[in-house]
């Protein structure tokens, strides 16, 4: 493997089975979550995933974070297949890979002080480091992470600090232990508008003092182009459109990320073109898999979308779409 | 830094009028439980009186049957009343607590086979079943406690399972997952402490349960004879016809009202305690 690449994914796939019928005709049927993923973060890169809800973003970060078991496919990270080793190796890798969540209120518990919940990750990779020692770190991680002067916040409780506070302490648990890497699940939905730009500010310092690598998971595509260097698209469990960040919003090719990049680009255009650009139908992720996923809302759709599902196709410069008919219609258009 | 801990906890139950009731009704028990041979004027196994005498100077209230002080039997029969009542919510509530864990963090199959026995459990007609078993086993003071614990702990077991069930998809929950930290450290210091508040309400609630089916099961004449409960009190006055007669008032009543008392003791000590542990109750001062 290639040593500048720290995370690989693989075929990654996910299915959930839902039960129906009754109990002499019962039904199963598979649901996709996640569908044939693949990409690669290098080294200090960040890479984003959007996408709607429910196209499998967030699963994808949980598998990658193992906190779900995967249907099939591979996880490799730092040469290590994540799906295949033992529980107690996981854990210790885990002391490298570190998840903030989206949830600020959620993601501390209410009954233990900061300080208890920034010796959390200590305790389970660090546990022979003397307290004081500990001490040092818990308030050169709070340091770290803008909240001043430390010792204020030390003894405080949860339900005591305001969202972006807590979502700055959650940020601290998870670069406590130094890691290497940080899968970053939508860490701004949950905050008001005013804090935002903060926490995102403070990730991407942090990322330069460390040297973090990243997977930032958001809906949100001008977010994403603020972080990203990389961006994915997801839809309905499948990646259909990835490549540098300047790549997707200023020559988008699928015609899903057309639809998302024209909202937050230019009002004029997008009401100009709303017929073309407004996507319409349903969504439905446990249709049989043969055909394009995207084929019930594309506007510009041929008819083998609805019989060949679209292979993921280099564009050059790390670009690439999964679209049978990218090329005619942007002719087309352009 | 323990001691402003401690300090920090009796200000919320100092700031709570309730509780301060229930915690002084409690203590005031315990001391009676305690002192009991200094409080009591008489040797309550002794026959210090004429038989059946009314309220008067020497027996405040009167003498039963035999001729034993009815004040002193209701003094030493706190420390029973109270040491069964404890007991046997404590044994039901840890096993409750095992089992509702268990049962919860894993799921699955361990979960269904608990569920189906806690079902077992709670479709058993509670009394009758309860009855039969102390006339089986016999009547003593642990007999009692063993049969109120066995047939109690199936509630709180359910109640505390579907409190685990909603702590383990808190994102604290998860996060530490995530963190590496192992499987005991994250019930011990996550999900245990978010069912403790329900597990004290329990065992409130399973305390006081207790003393009813105590008092309920020697009334009935199934408690121990010699052990002097409150329940063992009412069963003789019962007997003896007090019912029926003005004896009722220093006879009946009292040991009624003390069951009564201890049980509210209980629950109002039970609300203040889930404040203390559940920070987001408390009020801002």
């Amino acid at each position: 493997m290639d040593n500048s690449v720290l995370l690989k994914v693989n075929q990654l796939k996910k299915t959930f089975i839902k039960k129906s019928g009754t109990v002499f005709n019962r039904k199963k049927t598979e649901v996709y979550a996640v569908n044939n993923v693949n990409f690669e973060i290098k080294k200090g890169e960040i890479l984003g995933i959007i996408g709607e809800s429910g196209c499998g973003k967030t699963t994808t970060a949980r598998m990658v974070m193992r906190l779900m078991e995967e249907s099939s496919g591979e996880i490799l990270f730092e040469g290590n297949n994540l799906c295949t080793i033992k529980n107690a190796e996981t854990n210790r890798l885990r002391k490298n890979m570190q998840m903030i969540f989206q949830d600020p209120y959620d993601t501390l518990n209410p009954g233990m002080r900061i300080v208890d919940i920034l010796m959390e990750p200590l305790n389970a990779h660090e546990k022979n480091l003397p307290s004081n020692e500990k001490l040092k770190r818990v308030i050169e991680a709070i340091e770290s992470i803008e909240l001043k002067p430390a010792e204020d916040y030390l003894y405080r409780y949860p339900h005591q600090l305001s969202g972006g506070q807590r979502q700055r302490i959650a940020i601290a648990r998870a670069v406590i232990l130094k890691p290497s890497f940080i899968a970053a699940d939508e860490p701004t939905s949950m905050l008001d508008v005013s804090v935002r730009a903060g926490i995102l500010n403070l990730l991407l310092d942090l990322r330069k003092k460390m040297g973090l690598t990243m997977l930032f998971i958001t809906h949100d595509l001008s977010t994403a182009s603020y972080m990203c260097d990389r961006i994915a698209v997801m839809y309905q469990g499948r990646i259909v459109e990835i490549g540098p960040t300047k790549k997707i919003i200023q020559s988008p090719s699928h015609p899903y990320t057309i639809a998302l990049v024209s909202v937050v680009k230019d009002l004029n255009y997008f009401i100009e073109n709303r017929e073309k650009l407004i996507l319409d139908g349903e969504v439905d992720s446990t249709r049989k898999d043969t055909g394009c996923t995207f084929v019930t809302r594309c506007p510009h759709q041929e008819k083998v979308c609805h019989s060949k599902a679209p292979e993921i196709e280099a564009l050059g410069n790390g670009h690439a779409v999964a679209c049978h008919c990218h090329s005619n219609w942007l002719e087309k258009t352009s | 830094m323990e001691k402003q801990k401690w300090k920090r906890y009796w200000n919320v139950i100092s700031s709570n009028n309730l509780g301060l009731l229930g915690i002084s009704l409690l203590v005031i028990f315990l001391l009676i439980a305690l002192l009991a041979p200094l409080l009591a004027p008489f040797d309550p196994t002794a026959r210090v009186g004429a038989p059946f005498s009314k309220p008067n100077g020497d027996f405040l209230l009167g003498t039963n049957d035999i001729g034993q002080d009815i004040l002193s039997e209701l003094l030493y029969g706190t420390r029973v009343s109270l040491l069964i009542g404890i007991l046997a919510a404590l044994i039901s509530i840890i096993l409750g607590c095992l089992v509702g864990i268990v049962s919860g963090y894993y799921g699955g199959k361990v979960d269904s086979f608990l569920m189906r026995l806690v079902d077992l459990v709670l479709v058993i007609p509670f009394l009758p079943l309860m009855i039969l078993l102390a006339a089986f086993i016999g009547p003593s003071f642990w007999n009692i406690i063993l049969v109120i614990s066995l047939l109690s702990w199936a509630s709180p077991a359910r109640v505390i399972r579907s409190q685990v069930l909603t702590l383990k998809t808190k994102g604290y929950v998860e996060a530490a997952r995530s963190i590496g930290t192992s499987i005991k450290v994250i019930l011990f210091r996550h999900i245990l402490p978010g069912v403790i508040p329900i597990a004290l309400s329990q065992f409130v609630m399973a305390a006081s349960h207790s003393i009813l089916i105590e008092a309920s099961l020697s009334f009935l004449g199934l408690g121990d004879p010699f052990t002097k409960s409150w329940g063992t009190i009412l069963y003789y006055a019962q007997a003896r016809g007090a019912f029926l007669t003005d004896a009722w008032i220093w006879w009946v009543l009292p040991p009624g009202l003390l069951i009564t008392t201890l049980v509210i003791g209980f629950a109002f000590t039970g609300y203040s305690l889930e404040e203390i542990l559940n920070p987001r109750l408390r009020k801002e001062r």
